[in-house]
């Protein structure tokens, strides 16, 4: 059917799926893209048979409605309107579209402490993937330490596979107040929460508040953790160190949107002090500052799971009335309905967000040994010497020490390195506008297939 | 580590000589995990690195998979017979 409005969606999480449904309905011809394996992005890949808002299940999409290109990367944007993609059978591809659909997630936000390039340490999304997906773990003592209910889940993941769990949030009990209150007026989060501190208190594992890990210890692997008191600022404690026998650690202060591919095709990303971190803007109907991209999900700031469906199927319904699938009234009438939805579960979201919101002593666990950025293998030390020749911002010193020019092109060093220098140097973030260049390859590619794809952008 | 209720094997990786058995979904990252290999490759200054983020953005579990470098254990299947090398600086 040549002519009808083609829509890609990157990112086949609950955001990406629903927005993706949603324009498949009217009748627009959709393509959506993921490097997963299978679909419905971290929150869904190991809850295949989920029927719950936002799953592949419940949204049964399926061939006929969609174009699905699993296990590939959305690698370059070369012209308006194209895509190119890379994955290991088909190499690169290029996908044309008239509208798209960024639903491109978030990753744990990184944070550098001594020791925590170990083979040993991972971000509690990686742990957390592992245990459910595959069923495996680290190691059999584990230390889950961070802020914010994720931890929660990642220990009861844990725990479930006969692990020995230690878990740290290291936002006082009594700071979490406001979370409280969100929980208490949320059926659903209320029962989540439940369950989660039940299990947890049954294998002793409930967590340990106003505490945070603070060294990472090992030759070859994490052999030992030290865990300190903190206080309302996260600022450890002298004199409470306690040591802990440990086979590995889960590191979980919170999610970072994935920008990348927003930032390639140039939509403005405002940064959001209190959270110390960026997102993508959107407007009501979910479109960002460029025309004809629509975005969904938590790269438009994390808010989980419920946010996310909401905000794909009001993308997806901007799309379609932009393509003239759907009437005025209609749109009118949808748009309302799915805005008040939003609004209550933003709310909630908010509280949480507020509560277990980074704070500023997280960016002095690194000391002048630790590695920073774990691709170039700068540490923070030489980052502190290329302050003394250069500017106190995060372009001078990637420049100066090559912090985030290795492979992962800053996705891990970035943010600690954005919020050690506002933290420490006096480094002041633009409200719009993410000091941070974005360059295609915005994932890695094999130089061959690269070279294929340098001669078409010509 | 191997936990409990692990789906049956389907097959074998290999890694200096030795067979790790693959199961339904694994990852060449979640097979070796299974066997408790942490270690996957040496950093530019010799460091020892494995899996962080687990998720395909980091980068840190880069291995050799039958002879072709910078692969990500944690984003790709393991299937049966391919060979694992674990890259030195």
């Amino acid at each position: 059917m040549a002519g009808r409005a083609r829509l890609v969606v990157v990112g086949a999480g609950p955001a990406g799926l629903t927005s993706a449904a949603e324009a498949s309905a009217r009748g627009m011809q959709v393509t959506v893209v993921d490097e997963g394996a299978v679909l419905g992005g971290q929150f869904f890949r190991a809850r295949q048979d989920s029927w719950a808002e936002g799953s592949p299940r419940r949204l049964g999409l399926g061939d006929a409605d969609a174009q699905i290109l699993l296990r590939t990367t959305v690698v370059d944007a070369p012209t308006d309107g194209v895509l190119a993609t890379w994955s290991a059978n088909r190499r690169i591809e290029y996908i044309e579209y008239d509208w798209l659909v960024l639903a491109t997630g978030a990753y744990d936000r990184p944070v550098p402490i001594p020791g925590w390039t170990l083979p040993g340490v991972l971000t509690a999304g990686g742990a957390h993937a592992l245990a459910k997906t595959n069923g495996v773990v680290p190691g059999k003592r584990m230390l889950v330490a961070g802020s914010g209910p994720f931890i929660l889940a990642v220990a009861d993941v844990l725990v479930a596979r006969g692990c020995s769990v230690t878990t740290l949030e290291a936002t006082p009990f009594t700071m979490q107040i406001a979370g409280l209150k969100a929980v208490v007026r949320d059926p659903e989060l209320l029962r989540q929460a439940a369950g989660y501190m039940g299990r947890l208190a049954v294998r002793r594992a409930t967590p340990r508040y106003g505490w945070t890990v603070t060294r990472i210890i090992g030759n070859e692997r994490v052999e030992s953790a030290i865990v300190q008191r903190v206080d309302i600022e996260w600022r450890p404690v002298p004199g409470s160190e306690k040591a802990l026998q440990v086979d590995g650690v889960c590191l979980g202060f919170g999610f970072v949107p994935r920008l990348d591919l927003a930032q390639l095709l140039g939509c403005s990303v405002a940064y959001q002090a209190d959270s110390s971190d960026y997102r993508l803007q959107t407007n009501a109907h979910m479109r960002t500052t460029r025309e004809r991209i629509f975005a969904a999900g938590e790269v438009t700031g994390v808010a989980g799971v419920r946010v996310a469906h909401v905000e794909g199927r009001l993308a997806g319904l901007s799309v379609a009335r932009e393509a003239g699938l759907v009437t005025a009234a209609e749109f009118e009438l949808r748009q309302r309905d799915l805005s008040a939805r939003l609004g209550k579960l933003r709310r909630a979201a908010e509280w949480i967000r507020v509560a277990f919101r980074p704070r500023p002593a997280l960016w002095s666990l690194a000391q002048p040994p630790t590695v920073v950025c774990r691709c170039e293998d700068v540490t923070l030390e030489a980052a502190e010497r290329a302050l003394c020749a250069n500017s106190a911002d995060p372009l001078s010193v990637k420049v100066a020490t090559r912090i985030g020019m290795g492979l992962c092109q800053g996705r891990i060093c970035s943010p600690y390195l954005i919020e050690w220098l506002r933290a420490k140097h006096g480094y002041r973030p633009a409200a719009a506008g993410r000091p941070w260049s974005v360059r295609p390859p915005i994932s890695p590619v094999p130089i061959g297939d690269l070279a294929s794809h340098t001669d078409r952008r010509r | 580590m191997q936990v409990k209720s692990d789906p049956p094997a389907v097959g074998e990786i290999l890694l200096d000589g030795r067979r790790y058995p693959i199961h339904e979904g694994d990852t060449i990252g979640s097979c070796l995990m299974r066997a408790g290999i942490l270690r996957l490759r040496h950093s530019m200054t010799g460091e020892v690195r494995g899996i962080f983020c687990g998720i395909g953005i980091c980068n840190d579990c880069l291995i050799v998979v039958d002879g072709q470098p910078n692969i990500r254990a944690c984003q790709v299947e393991a299937s049966p017979g391919v060979r694992i090398e674990i890259a030195v600086s």
